[in-house]
């Protein structure tokens, strides 16, 4: 295979690799304020959910 | 998930009423009216348990089955009074490209639709064993 054929491959494996890295680790950073809440503040897991009762 | 993880779990609940379903509005009145009088939990198991039925005479019905002071509770809907945190709530899941309901973000994990109990204990385990490391 030419130099110039597996650089293209081992960049695209690079990119591969970083865009999956990236969706495994997205999380976002949502507000508490005022909510209504049960559970602790000092809590090692906080689930935020947004619910219709409807 | 309450029970089996008493002490290691906070969950929030953050308003979605659906802008085309007649009653999901009010609904959402009702949950943080109750909450004003101590009452959230009791009236957030009421609104799970008997939606659809969520009109503004059901509702005011389940404040008094739940013991709520109900001329209080009626006042909060007919003023809309809660009606910022609501919209503050609708802005925050638009802001954040949120259309579906229920939507849990777990340690900012988003995790969108009804998950079978297994899944999302799952992740909260994952989460639990990440926070020790």
């Amino acid at each position: 295979m030419k130099l110039t054929a597996r650089c293209t491959l081992v960049v695209i494996a690079i990119f591969c690799m970083a865009s999956y890295a990236h969706c495994e680790e997205q999380r976002y950073s949502v507000p508490i304020e005022d909510s209504p809440f049960y559970g602790p503040a000092n809590a090692a897991v906080t689930i935020i959910e947004f619910l219709d009762y409807q | 998930m309450l029970i089996e993880f008493k002490d290691s779990i906070r969950i929030i609940f953050k308003q979605y009423p659906y802008k085309y379903r007649d009653h999901a509005y009010i609904a959402s009145q009702a949950a943080l009216a109750a909450r004003d009088q101590g009452k959230f939990w009791e009236m957030h198991n009421m609104l799970l348990q008997k939606s659809p039925r969520l009109d503004r005479s059901s509702l005011i019905q389940y404040a008094k089955e739940i013991g709520m002071d109900v001329d209080r509770f009626a006042k909060d809907l007919d003023t809309k009074k809660h009606k910022p945190q609501i919209d503050r709530d609708l802005k925050l899941a638009m802001d954040i490209d949120l259309y579906n309901t229920p939507t849990f973000f777990i340690n900012g994990r988003k995790v969108v639709g009804n998950r079978p109990y297994e899944y999302l204990r799952g992740i909260v385990k994952e989460e639990l064993a990440r926070v020790k490391k």
